[in-house]
């Protein structure tokens, strides 16, 4: 399998207070990859680093590397907004923007450049039904989004990160307010992306990343305890705390 | 007993609360009743279908006034709405929080200037410089417009700012994460969704451009006539009151409180309008 992200010894400091220590991880592509971990063990911050997003926050520090498709992101001669159309990231509370559904998603493609409404459309609808979103909204597409419900505006949300075609889609803890329903649709909505892109998925609930990844990664405090198929991760971890985690027996 | 004394607390402070409105309504009692007589026994139309003021010959077109009134309000918006928007963007979005921490107060202070200050500076600075570069007699409707032009600048400032930070900052992030520029977010998000409240803020610097006086009767000239450019000298229809409610009497004095009402009308409007426009958010 190719690689898609390496990160090599990854220290993430946010206001001279060390969030992420030593962080070695490689994500192949057309896989997915969850991270685990308690509370404050850093998995957002993981992500908001892979799409530089953590930029936003002005007073942080990154050392080491992160390579995608061998490209060193934190290079100085990165373009920060095509890195962030190249990685879709959703998060866990949906964010629709105070638009109609249809503006919504057409909001991230005509950023970057201009397209015809035909085309736009035929995205429009693809995405949408890509997120299975397609047939609840495909009526009242003018429709504002923050009316819809809060599984729909999470399947919105990844219907607009898919309309800028990205390569990789980070999920931060997506499910963590939705029902058992909008949570199944999202997870099966997960399996069908995995043919195209290539996905991390950050949850609290390990349950989840038991049932929909390929592989699971462990953080704690920072550091990275121990990433394997998500298979042996379940059944034989190598490190004691991971098992202690995940069999809840943790703190 | 405790309760006892909490109701006569409780009494006292809704005597207070309601003797500010109890003002209002005394303000606008005394404005109608000596302004009304006039607007009845002569109607609008003596007031409005003349050009020409001059109390001696009984003649009050409040006209010329009028324009002066309305093309200084609008000159101090083209100067002000801009610079003010474009101020408030940049502490919300662009500046650090202690830059912000530092300019915010600065410009509320703006706010807390004696319009007589503001009317001095531009008489004695600005009003030679206009008359140098334009022709003119340099008190003119565009000093007029400059200078309110600034003096409205805390009132949109701080209003827009607020709109644009009370905004989630899930907004920002959303279109941020979607590969947008910040600039890119300012326009495309955060400026149509904090839209109500610029729209508000704009309203209010316009009641108060409006409603200003002493700094405009030191910059405009006051010569009570249509005024034909915008380096010409002209007279507001607050500056009218305040020139010649001093000497005034008879009909004249009359005429000048209808002139009050219209004011005050106009003034009810547009405070009702901003309110309105800060109730109804968006979607």
């Amino acid at each position: 399998m190719k690689k898609k992200i390496a990160v090599l010894h990854l220290n993430v400091f946010i206001k001279d207070k060390i969030i992420l220590k030593d962080i070695n991880l490689d994500v192949y592509e057309n896989e997915i990859l969850s991270i685990i971990g308690p509370a404050n063990s850093g998995k957002s911050s993981f992500l908001r680093v892979i799409n530089r997003m953590l930029d936003i926050n002005s007073d942080f520090r990154v050392e080491g590397n992160v390579f995608i498709d061998g490209e060193d992101i934190y290079k100085t001669n990165v373009n920060i907004c095509d890195l962030r159309k190249r990685i879709g990231i959703i998060f866990a509370l949906p964010v629709p923007l105070p638009l109609s559904i249809y503006d919504n998603l057409i909001y991230g493609p005509l950023l970057h450049k201009k397209i015809s409404v035909e085309r736009l459309n035929g995205l429009v609808e693809k995405c949408l039904k890509s997120a299975s979103l397609w047939e609840e909204v495909k009526d009242r597409l003018h429709l504002s989004a923050l009316q819809l419900s809060g599984g729909q505006q999470q399947r919105l949300c990844l219907a607009r990160s898919l309309m800028v075609e990205p390569e990789i889609i980070l999920f931060d803890e997506p499910c963590s307010g939705l029902d058992p329903v909008s949570t199944s649709k999202v997870e099966r909505t997960m399996f069908e992306l995995k043919k195209r892109y290539t996905l991390i998925l950050v949850t609290n609930n390990t349950k989840q990343a038991a049932r929909v990844s390929d592989r699971t990664a462990f953080l704690l405090s920072g550091k990275l305890i121990e990433v394997d198929q998500t298979k042996q991760i379940f059944t034989s971890p190598k490190s004691k705390l991971t098992n202690d985690y995940i069999t809840g027996r943790f703190g | 007993m405790k309760n006892h004394q909490e109701k006569i607390i409780e009494k006292s402070i809704l005597i207070v609360a309601f003797s500010t409105v109890f003002i209002l309504f005394l303000i606008t009692l005394f404005i109608f009743k000596e302004g009304l007589p006039f607007i009845l026994n002569n109607g609008l139309t003596r007031l409005f279908f003349s050009t020409n003021w001059s109390p001696s010959d009984g003649s009050y077109g409040i006209i010329p006034m009028l324009i002066g009134s309305l093309s200084i309000t609008f000159g101090a918006l083209i100067l002000g709405v801009p610079l003010g928007v474009a101020c408030a963007i940049y502490l919300a979005e662009f500046s650090s929080k202690t830059l912000r921490n530092i300019l915010k107060p600065m410009i509320e202070l703006l706010a807390g200037i004696p319009s007589v200050v503001y009317g001095f500076i531009g008489m004695i600075f600005l009003a030679p410089v206009i008359r140098s570069y334009f022709g003119g007699p340099g008190l003119s409707i565009l000093t007029a417009s400059i200078v309110l032009g600034i003096m409205i600048l805390p009132t949109i400032i701080s209003i827009s700012l607020d709109a644009l930070l009370m905004l989630p900052r899930s907004y920002k992030e959303g279109s941020m994460a979607l590969g947008a520029t910040q600039w890119q977010t300012v326009t495309g998000v955060l400026l149509p969704a904090a839209r109500s409240g610029i729209l508000a803020g704009v309203i209010l610097g316009m009641g108060r451009a409006i409603g200003e006086t002493m700094a405009v009767i030191m910059v405009t000239g006051n010569s009570v006539k249509v005024p034909s450019s915008f380096i010409d000298s002209t007279r507001t229809l607050t500056a009218n009151i305040a020139l010649e409610m001093g000497y005034a009497i008879g009909e004249h004095r009359q005429a000048l409180f209808a002139t009050a009402i219209i004011l005050f009308v106009f003034i009810i409007i547009l405070n009702i309008l901003a309110m309105k426009i800060i109730k109804k958010r968006r979607i």
